[in-house]
């Protein structure tokens, strides 16, 4: 692994987190918009902070672009202004999947500053309606593009842009949660977490059926998981899954049905803060595997 | 508070570990014209590129082993291939090096050299 790489990486895992800010992270605005319209300020300061990440993703994946022609040209800094391979690069699917992701981040946040702009609240919700799914869509095809399900049939691609946009709209969710445990009362914040507990109901078996279908088609045999650098980067994530799927059993359980005070509200928000830390941690494993290492 | 850093030093570990292991993840050259280590007679017309898996050349450079680089025109093609064939200039007798850089179908790069002899050297 060289400098490129690690470059590549982290404008990779820089990417997921624009991603998820501008999938789940806008899906739990709009939601917390339209059940709290009381919450101005919340909205508000959570409308901005996901234009930041949002803008951070768009960057990295422009910067990551210009990472790829450097890490081809093996030229030094200058390599990745190298125009030849520049146009080369575009016509590729690199190209073709950088663009995709763009747009994929930039629709919905172009949906955030649309409806955020006076007078525009009573269309708010078409513009989102319209603009977050194009995104996603955009978002899951520039999966389909490259990396090391590019060579294989529509139904397992199309496999894998289901488990990218599931898993960018749980992890997007994170952000919106923690922020809403510190500011709503108990009460407000035990039925949004409760309507968020009930759609992780379907989401998160699609997103581990899916998940599971790309791991048995990307691996021959499971002694990978264990022999081959690729399988213990799976197993790594596949733990760390498994300790957010015990938070998310936690939270829907013990933790929000027994949310009634400042207190209880405070040990939600800390272990939704360490789902999160998982969250970014099982992001930064899948920047790595796509990346870096390859399956045998 | 040791516990949780002893814990974060292990994962940082796996993380390097991984790294170090997934250096060669990728598939390489399956062949080539002239052959990595050939000694030829004469100066070789084309250089031939083959690959397992359909891929994009990206970089091609070959140069004698002290000396500087030939120009080898435009190589690279619209589409993935298994195969280049390069034409060549006349080589004069000397040691060479060829250097490839290919993206593969999954757009990871890949890279490599081969390296012959044409006449005497």
């Amino acid at each position: 692994m060289n400098t490129w790489d690690l470059a590549l990486v982290a404008a990779r895992w820089l990417m997921y987190i624009g991603q998820a800010a501008a999938s789940g992270g806008i899906i739990m605005l709009v939601a917390i918009a339209a059940r709290h319209p009381h919450e101005a300020v919340l909205a508000g300061f959570l409308r901005k902070r996901l234009m930041a990440l949002g803008s951070v993703g768009v960057a990295a994946v422009v910067a990551g672009f210009f990472l790829h022609t450097g890490a081809f040209a093996d030229a030094g800094l200058k390599g990745m202004l190298d125009r030849d391979l520049l146009g080369f690069l575009w016509s590729s699917p690199i190209g073709t999947s950088s663009a995709l992701r763009v747009l994929g981040i930039a629709l919905p946040l172009a949906a955030l500053w649309l409806a955020s702009s006076p007078g525009k609240t009573a269309g708010g919700l078409s513009v989102y309606l319209v603009l977050c799914p194009a995104g996603l869509l955009l978002t899951g095809w520039s999966f389909t593009q490259v990396g090391h399900t590019a060579e294989m049939d529509g139904l397992r691609r199309a496999v894998l842009a289901l488990h990218v946009v599931l898993a960018l709209c749980w992890a997007g969710a994170l952000y919106p949660l923690w922020l809403a445990c510190g500011r709503l009362p108990p009460g407000p914040l035990r039925i949004m977490l409760h309507g968020f507990g009930s759609v992780a109901l379907w989401l998160v078996p699609a997103l581990l059926a899916a998940g599971f279908t790309l791991l048995l088609v990307l691996l021959d045999s499971p002694r990978e998981l264990v022999t081959s650098a690729y399988g213990m980067g799976f197993t790594v994530k596949l733990l760390l899954v498994l300790g957010i799927l015990f938070l998310a059993a936690l939270h829907r359980w013990r933790l929000v049905p027994a949310l009634a005070d400042a207190r209880s509200c405070g040990k939600l928000r800390l272990s939704i803060a360490v789902e999160t830390l998982l969250v970014a941690s099982v992001l930064l494993i899948t920047a790595l595997l796509t990346s870096v290492l390859g399956p045998e | 508070m040791s516990q949780a850093m002893s814990e974060l030093r292990a994962g940082v570990a796996l993380l390097l570990l991984l790294c170090a292991l997934g250096a060669s993840a990728h598939t390489g050259l399956s062949g080539s014209s002239p052959a990595d280590g050939a000694a030829l007679l004469d100066s070789p017309e084309v250089l031939v590129l083959e690959f397992p898996m359909p891929v994009h050349l990206v970089k091609l450079a070959l140069s004698p082993v002290d000396g500087a680089a030939i120009d080898l025109g435009k190589y690279r093609t619209a589409g993935a291939a298994t195969s280049f064939r390069v034409p060549l200039p006349i080589l004069a007798p000397a040691s060479y090096r060829v250097e490839w850089t290919v993206m593969g179908g999954d757009s990871h790069k890949m890279s490599g050299t081969l390296g012959f002899t044409v006449g005497s050297d």
